[in-house]
């Protein structure tokens, strides 16, 4: 039953902590809808831009829909580099959240042994 | 081999008889709770009135530390065991089941008897008793008092394992100990069939109680993916476009399947799939879901959209947003500002522009109308503005349809129905729609705070599946559900929804004796005989063969694979044929009207097939009849003059008691009598009469003619459950057929308190004028016609005649005399 104990505390629980950590790290990500606005980083907001509707060039219009496509595009961009900060912040925190879990676990029956020795100690 | 010392799963039975894990769990929280004290008592900011010692505050964190531990491992560990030695059968049981066991071995008595104990006493398993209706205590008790004197046989265990490994290949839980013990426990079986259930109710439902607690524990799992894309996505429609005017007039199907998981016995898999393969494609991207109303082209739908919301699909599709249409809304706004077509051209222009949507319309065949100029309040045409969106790539769509509007609408307009995958779905069978229906009960016994014993859903399928024809599985069956409980409520007074109370509600609404045999019921089945004989002189063998037919339809003696009857009636014209079908649907159906009645002489061309079964865009005259009308009578008239094909299709009724219709429908005749009359070859009958002939004797060589003369088919004939000849009728016969002629005509008289007394002699005369061998009895009802009916008619009209007189007819005259 030793070993059982053993290898369940070091190795399946740890495995399941990093299962449940990456579960989180992976919803937040797709929670906030990061890669796909990496993806479409560059992409015009809310896929709002011009295209010429008359035939040959037309140096005004072309000029205009350049202004609203990369007007469009800049605010798009703007926003999602706000969404994806706050989500890279967010990964941080469930990361380094995930990294304490695991430690705490793995200290877990340290600090038992050290609490024991101290209580007696105490007396 | 069966050794439960070496099998670690009972090493934590073991463990857990020592430490009881609600011991544990109880000196868990004592100790957390100290710890949390001493905490707060020591590094508290505001001073205590008392200082507990600092080493309290180490023991307690201590001991919950090993407490948790000990929890966690045993929970995770210890009662999960791996099998690392297959050929110990102990080692597959599970943590409960291996409870259970270790019980029965311990205990002094027989094994099987000793787990069937343990088994009704366990609280997860107090599901299963309760929804068969079964009295716990009662079995309990039986049980207990024939476990005392008997003995353990161990090779009874391993019998009872391996009979279930043998079906598993997984590890044993409870739930399949129960339904294995009634294999082996007589004592069980013999209790289940005194109370009408089958091992495979008791299996069916420990499969639903397993489901439901796993159902729960997938829910409680709230760290796995499934649980956490519950919650959806933020942002993802910015990289999409404006839907302004497409979420005016349509409902986010993905937002609302959001809280939905999809289900582990979710149906239709196979079309789901379809689904998916045709909206990926990039030609021909948009699917038609073709079936009947109620058959769960809905449901396909919403478990499509709970599957894309989890992830489970194709990346392309996975995550997208699935808008149903409002067509109703869009109709009315646009008939309001007058430009429908306009409204739908901007919303499946922004469909396509957002790039992340697919849009559904429900029963497109309602919007599509080629034949319209005009918009009018009932025809509105979209078929022109979708054909120019239907072939983008990006424009996506789900279509439901029926057969009859996807034969008769959408395959008229090539255009669209090129664009489109057709899928076609199919009525799921009894036994996935108890899974739907297990679904259903508890859903409504939450609400409506009542509670549906297994038997009540299984008698809702089987009386849905024989009596209601027109709607198909599921629906029926949860129509039925939720009518039976408004029923139930209202009408019984019960919260209780027992089998008898679907039966009486079946009952009800279709007019049919359901219930099981009832006592008045009997009576009418054991003298059938006497009750057609009020009314039909003679046939004494004609009408004790069908009488015989039916008492064993309706006893249920055997499973019904065919039709409840087929008889043929051969005989000369007027001898009472019809007349038996007619005593029979009132008798036994209780109305005249619930008789199917055909006059196969106008079925004697091959194109006449398309009336009696329909084509896929009309339905058939016969097959809709039976459809509404499954428990009916069906007769023949004149099944000699049909064509032969039209005969051929019979046969499969004959035989199967199904019958495919023009638009591909099962319909089930397995309610039906049917009875084809003939006259063929009564001249043959009328010589065998004449010559003294026995007719029962003559019947083999009369049908032997037939057959030479090439009127019937020797398979033909073969699949009637009988033949019976009716004999001409004699003079004798004639004064009673004249006798029960008059009766109804007495009665109508008496409703208007006149009393009609009809003398010997009268009725002689009527038999003198009446009698044809042409005709038999039927000239008989023309001469009281007019000789009889019109005089008094005049009489009463001539106010020659009141109420409360009593009139004769006279014989020679048929003057109309007054008595008193």
């Amino acid at each position: 039953m030793e070993t059982t104990f053993f290898s369940w505390y070091f190795t399946e629980i740890p495995k399941k902590i990093y299962r449940i950590w990456t579960n989180y790290l992976w919803f937040f990500q797709r929670f906030l809808s990061m890669p796909l606005l990496l993806r479409t980083f560059f992409a015009p907001w809310k896929r709002s831009y011009f295209v010429s509707s008359s035939k040959g060039i037309n140096l005004g219009e072309w000029f205009g829909n350049f202004i609203f496509n990369t007007f469009s595009r800049f605010i798009g961009m703007f926003l999602r580099l706000i969404v994806l900060l706050i989500g890279t912040l967010i990964e941080i925190i469930v990361g380094i959240g995930g990294i304490v879990s695991f430690v705490l676990w793995i200290a877990f029956p340290f600090l038992l042994i050290f609490s024991f020795i101290k209580g007696i100690m105490v007396i | 081999m069966f050794d439960p010392q070496t099998a670690p799963i009972f090493k934590a039975v073991k463990l857990s008889k020592i430490f009881s894990l609600k011991l544990v769990r109880f000196f868990e929280v004592v100790f957390f709770l100290l710890f949390l004290f001493s905490l707060i008592n020591i590094y508290s900011p505001i001073p205590f009135n008392f200082k507990l010692p600092l080493n309290l505050l180490y023991f307690s964190f201590f001991f919950w530390g090993i407490f948790f531990l000990y929890r966690c491992f045993f929970n995770q560990k210890l009662k999960n065991p791996e099998i690392k030695n297959p050929e110990n059968l102990a080692e597959f049981l599970d943590f409960e089941a291996a409870k259970a066991v270790d019980f029965a071995l311990l205990n002094e008595g027989d094994f099987t008897l000793l787990l069937l104990l343990y088994l009704l006493s366990s609280d997860k398993l107090g599901f299963i008793p309760k929804r068969l209706l079964l009295d716990q205590e009662k079995i309990k008790n039986e049980l207990k008092e024939k476990i005392i004197g008997t003995r353990k046989d161990l090779r009874e265990v391993e019998e009872t394992l391996s009979l279930i490994l043998r079906k598993t290949w997984r590890k044993i839980t409870i739930f399949d100990l129960l339904p294995a013990l009634i294999e082996t426990e007589p004592l069980l079986r013999e209790f289940l069939e005194s109370r009408h259930l089958s091992k495979d109710d008791v299996k069916e439902v420990c499969l639903w109680q397993k489901r439901i607690l796993s159902e729960e524990e997938r829910k409680k799992r709230f760290w796995e993916k499934e649980n956490l894309l519950r919650k959806g996505a933020l942002f993802e429609d910015w990289t999409a476009g404006y839907t302004i005017n497409l979420d005016d007039f349509s409902t986010d199907l993905t937002r609302r399947e959001r809280n939905n998981l999809l289900s582990e016995t979710f149906l239709h898999k196979k079309e789901i799939e379809r689904l998916e393969n045709a909206l990926i494609k990039t030609e021909r991207n948009c699917a038609l879901l073709v079936g009947d109303v109620g058959v769960g082209r809905t449901e396909i739908i919403k478990n499509f959209v709970r599957k894309i919301n989890q992830g489970e699909s194709f990346p392309s599709l996975n995550y997208q947003r699935v808008l149903e249409i409002d067509m109703p809304l869009l109709i009315s706004t646009g008939k309001r500002g007058g430009d429908i077509n306009g409204i739908l051209k901007l919303i499946f222009e922004e469909a396509v522009a957002a790039g992340n949507v697919i849009l559904v319309i429900k029963d497109i065949h309602n919007f599509i109308n080629r034949e319209v100029n005009v918009e009018s309040a009932d025809n509105v045409d979209i078929s022109f503005v979708l054909s120019q969106y239907i072939s983008f790539p990006s424009f996506r769509l789900i279509g439901t349809t029926t057969y009859e509007g996807f034969h008769k609408i959408v395959q008229q307009v090539p255009e669209i129905q090129s664009q489109f995958e057709k899928i076609e779905i199919k009525s799921p069978t009894k036994k996935e729609t108890l899974l739907i229906l297990e679904d259903e009960v508890l859903k409504i016994e939450e609400e409506a705070k009542v509670f549906f014993p297994f038997q009540s859903i299984k008698e809702i399928i089987d009386l849905s599946d024989r009596y209601i024809q027109t709607v198909p599985f599921p629906k029926k069956a949860v129509d039925l559900l939720e009518e039976v409980v408004i029923y139930a409520l209202r009408v019984k007074g019960t919260q209780e929804i027992t089998p008898d109370v679907v039966e009486a509600l079946i009952s009800e609404k279709t007019e049919i004796p359901v219930e099981k045999v009832a006592q008045k019921e009997k009576e009418v089945l054991l003298n059938l005989e006497d009750l057609i004989h009020q009314r039909l002189i003679d046939q004494e063998e004609a009408v004790s063969e069908v009488a015989n037919a039916l008492r064993r339809a309706r006893a249920d003696i055997q499973e019904r694979k065919k039709t409840i009857g087929n008889f043929l009636f051969l005989g000369p014209t007027g001898v009472g044929k019809t007349e038996t079908a007619k005593c029979l649907a009132k008798v036994y159906f209780g109305s005249e009207k619930k008789m199917i009645r055909l006059d196969m002489s106008e079925y004697q061309t091959l194109d006449s097939i398309d009336r009696l079964i329909g084509t896929p865009t009309e339905p058939g005259y016969f097959t809709t009849k039976v459809r509404e009308d499954p428990f009916s009578l069906i007769l023949l008239d004149e099944i000699e003059k049909a064509h032969p094909n039209i005969l051929n299709l019979f046969l499969q009724v004959f035989d199967e008691g199904n019958l495919t219709d023009g638009a591909g429908r099962s319909v089930d005749f397995k309610n039906t009598i049917i009875i084809a009359t003939s006259n063929a070859g009564a001249e043959l009958i009328w010589e065998a009469v004449k010559e003294g002939k026995n007719l029962e004797e003559y019947k083999e060589e009369f049908i032997d003619e037939l057959l030479k003369e090439g009127i019937f088919k020797p398979e033909f004939l073969n699949r009637f459950d009988a033949v019976i000849i009716y004999k001409p009728l004699s003079k004798e016969n004639l004064e009673k057929v004249a006798e029960v002629m008059l009766e109804d005509l007495k009665k109508g008289l008496f409703e208007k308190n006149i009393k009609f007394l009809p003398s010997k002699d009268l009725i002689q005369k009527i038999v003198e004028l009446g009698f044809n061998p042409q005709f038999g009895a039927r000239e008989m009802r023309r001469v009281i016609q007019n000789k009889i009916e019109n005089n008094i008619a005049k009489a009463i009209l001539a106010g020659e005649i009141k109420e409360g007189n009593e009139i004769e007819v006279d014989p020679i005259t048929f003057e109309v005399k007054l008595i008193k």
